[in-house]
C-alpha cells in the first residue's frame, strides 16, 4: 500500500522552514541562499535528473 | 532526351553546360539552366535502375569510426540518392550560417540572405510547404531549447519519377546514362575544357565539351572524383592542403530515456513506423553561450515500465506516482568541422581506373559534449517545468568512443544519412576549397554542387539547402556565360 500524500499542513510548515532558514543565511551569504531558495537543486544519480524533492529518503546525491 | 551508352555508341558531343550527376543536385541546376535556353548535358554514371555492378563503383573503406558500407549509402543512378530519400527538410538557421567560431579560417562565405531567395522554389522542385512555420522558444528552457517546425516531401520525391518527362523531353537537354566522368580536359590557363565520359559497361565513350562544368555526384563521389583529378593533374584542381578534409556526418544518437509527469506532453513520442511530428532544438542563446553543435531532438514510443521500476530506486513513492508516461530521447546533431576527418584514396582502382575512395571520419570531444549536454539541457527543462525526468544513458555521460547506440536506430543510423563537406566553401583559396558560388578557387569554370561544400551543417537534413545552392549556382553560372 502506497504512503498518503503529504499534508497540507505538513508542506506549509516544510515551506516556511525553508524560508526562515533562508533567512538566517541571507544574512551571511545572500547569493547562495537565493540560488538554493529560488533554484530546485537538480542531482544527478544513476543517470536520473532529479530534485533532491523526488528522492527516495535513502537515495544519496551523486557528487 | 535519354541516351544510353551501355547500348548507344557514344560521339562527341558540345554544349553550355554540362552536368556530372542525375541526382537532386545536379537536376535541380540542369533543369534551371535548360529553361533558361542553355544547351545541357547530364552525364550520369548509372543506370534508370539501381544495379549493383554500377553500387561497386562506390565501394572503399571506411577507417575511421565505423560506419555503413560506403556503396550501399548512395545510389548510383539515374535521380541519384532522392531514390531512396526520407523527404525531411529544413533549412540551415541564420546562425548556422553566421557563425565563425566552430573552425579555423572562420564562417561560411555566405549569410542566410543569399539563400533565403531560393527557398520557396527550392521548397517546390523537393514537394514540401512552402513555410517553415515559427520557431518557438521553450517556456522552462531559460531560452536554451525551442520548439521547431520540420517539413516533409509525403511520400519522398523521387526525382528519376517526378522528372522522367523533363529528362526526356526538356528541349536543349541530353541525358547520358552509364556514362561517368573519367577525367577533365584542363587548359593551361585553368579552364576545364571537357570531360573524358567513359562507360563500364560498353567500354565506350565521348567528349563532352562546354563551357561550364559541374560535379553533382554526391559528396564522396565528388571528393573522390578531385582527389583523383588533382593527382593527374599536379594539384592544380583543389587546394591539396583542404580537399578532402572537414568531412561530417549529422551524429544520431539514443540519448536517454524520460518520464512526464502528470500528464505533461513535452516532447510527445511517436510510435513506432511513424513520423515524428514534435521536435525541440538548441537555439542561438544556448549555442553562443555553449560554443555545442546545433541539435535537434525528438522522442520515440517505448514501454516504460521498466523504466518506472528504475526510477523507484531513487525517488521517492509519492513521485513516482505522479508519473504517467515516458519515452525514449533521441538527437540529430551537427558534428564540430574536424581537419582530421576526411576523404582520401585507397591504391585499389575501380573499373575505370579511378582510385577508390578512403574513408577516415572521425568524430571528438566536442561532438560527445554536443550529445551529452543536449541531453543534460533536456533534463533540466524537465525539472524547471516539472513536466518530467530525463535518465541520461551512460554511455551519454561517460563520452563513449566510438559512440553507442547507432544500430537501435534502423531508419538512419548515425554512420547512414548525411555526407557532408570535404571540398567546402571558404573566402579565400587558402581556407576553402570552393569560393562562395561553389566554384574551385584555382578553375575557372568548374563547380562543386551538393553537401560537399558546407562549411558546417547545423542539424537540418542538408537536401533543402543542397537544392537552394544549386538554384544558387545555376544562376552563378548562367551570370557567367551571359558575360562571355
Amino acid at each position: 500500500m502506497r504512503d498518503a500524500e503529504p499534508s497540507a499542513q505538513a508542506i506549509e510548515r516544510r515551506t516556511v522552514l525553508r524560508w526562515l532558514t533562508a533567512a538566517a543565511l541571507v544574512a551571511l551569504c545572500p547569493a547562495a541562499v537565493f540560488a538554493a531558495v529560488s533554484e530546485r537543486r537538480i542531482v544527478l544519480i544513476e543517470g536520473w535528473l532529479l530534485t533532491e524533492d523526488d528522492l527516495h529518503p535513502e537515495a544519496a546525491p551523486a557528487a | 532526351m535519354i541516351v544510353d551508352l551501355a547500348t548507344a555508341a557514344g560521339a562527341p558531343v558540345e554544349v553550355d553546360v554540362s552536368v556530372a550527376g542525375a541526382g537532386v543536385a545536379g537536376t535541380t541546376i540542369a533543369l534551371k539552366l535548360v529553361s533558361a535556353g542553355y544547351r545541357v548535358a547530364i552525364v550520369e554514371a548509372g543506370g534508370n535502375d539501381f544495379s549493383p555492378a554500377s553500387q561497386d563503383f562506390y565501394a572503399g573503406e571506411n577507417t575511421g569510426v565505423p560506419n555503413l558500407p560506403l556503396h550501399e549509402t548512395r545510389l548510383r543512378m539515374l535521380g541519384g540518392s532522392s531514390n531512396h530519400w526520407g523527404g525531411w527538410c529544413r533549412p540551415l538557421d541564420p546562425y548556422d550560417l553566421g557563425r565563425t567560431d566552430l573552425t579555423a579560417g572562420g564562417g561560411w562565405p555566405i549569410a542566410e540572405a543569399d539563400l533565403a531567395p531560393y527557398h520557396n522554389q527550392a521548397a517546390a522542385i523537393l514537394g514540401v510547404g512552402t513555410r517553415v512555420g515559427a520557431d518557438v522558444p521553450l517556456a522552462d528552457a531559460d531560452g536554451n531549447l525551442q520548439a521547431i517546425r520540420m517539413m516533409f516531401s509525403e511520400p519522398p520525391l523521387r526525382f528519376r519519377v517526378q522528372y522522367g518527362d523533363a529528362y526526356r523531353r526538356a528541349p536543349n537537354l541530353t541525358v547520358f546514362l552509364n556514362a561517368s566522368v573519367a577525367d577533365i580536359g584542363l587548359s593551361a590557363a585553368g579552364r576545364v575544357e571537357s570531360f573524358a565520359v567513359r562507360s563500364a559497361a560498353s567500354q565506350t565513350g565521348f567528349e563532352c565539351r562546354a563551357r561550364a562544368f559541374v560535379l553533382a555526384m554526391g559528396t564522396a563521389e565528388n571528393n573522390r572524383m578531385l582527389l583523383n583529378w588533382n593527382e593527374r593533374h599536379d594539384n592544380r584542381v583543389a587546394n591539396p592542403d583542404l580537399l578532402g578534409r572537414y568531412y561530417m556526418q549529422h551524429l544520431h544518437q539514443v540519448l536517454g530515456e524520460f518520464v512526464t509527469i502528470d500528464n505533461a506532453a513535452p516532447l510527445p513520442p511517436t510510435a513506432a513506423g511513424e513520423r515524428p511530428r514534435a521536435f525541440f532544438a538548441s537555439t542561438e542563446k544556448f549555442l553562443r553561450e555553449t560554443g555545442l553543435g546545433a541539435f535537434r531532438l525528438n522522442s520515440a514510443a517505448m514501454d516504460c515500465s521498466v523504466l518506472i521500476d528504475e526510477l523507484t530506486r531513487v525517488a521517492s513513492e509519492a513521485f513516482c506516482r505522479s508519473i504517467t508516461g515516458g519515452g525514449q530521447l533521441l538527437i540529430t546533431c551537427e558534428q564540430l568541422p574536424n581537419a582530421e576527418s576526411r576523404i582520401t584514396l585507397l591504391a585499389e582502382t575501380d573499373a575505370l581506373g579511378q582510385k577508390r575512395v578512403r574513408l577516415d571520419w572521425q568524430i571528438n570531444d566536442g561532438d560527445r559534449r554536443t550529445l551529452k549536454e543536449a541531453g543534460l539541457e533536456f533534463g533540466r527543462y524537465l525539472v524547471r517545468g516539472n513536466l518530467g525526468r530525463l535518465k541520461v544513458n551512460a554511455d551519454v555521460l561517460a563520452g563513449a568512443a566510438p559512440l553507442k547506440g547507432w544500430e537501435v536506430l534502423g531508419s538512419a543510423p548515425g554512420a547512414a544519412g548525411h555526407q557532408l563537406g570535404g571540398a567546402r566553401m571558404g573566402k579565400t583559396p587558402e581556407n576553402g576549397v570552393t569560393d562562395s558560388s561553389c566554384r574551385l578557387w584555382p578553375l575557372e569554370n568548374l563547380y562543386v554542387a551538393g553537401a560537399a561544400v558546407f562549411r558546417t551543417s547545423g542539424h537540418a537534413n542538408p537536401t533543402l539547402t543542397i537544392t537552394q545552392l544549386g538554384l544558387r549556382l545555376a544562376d552563378e553560372v548562367e551570370r557567367r556565360l551571359r558575360a562571355g
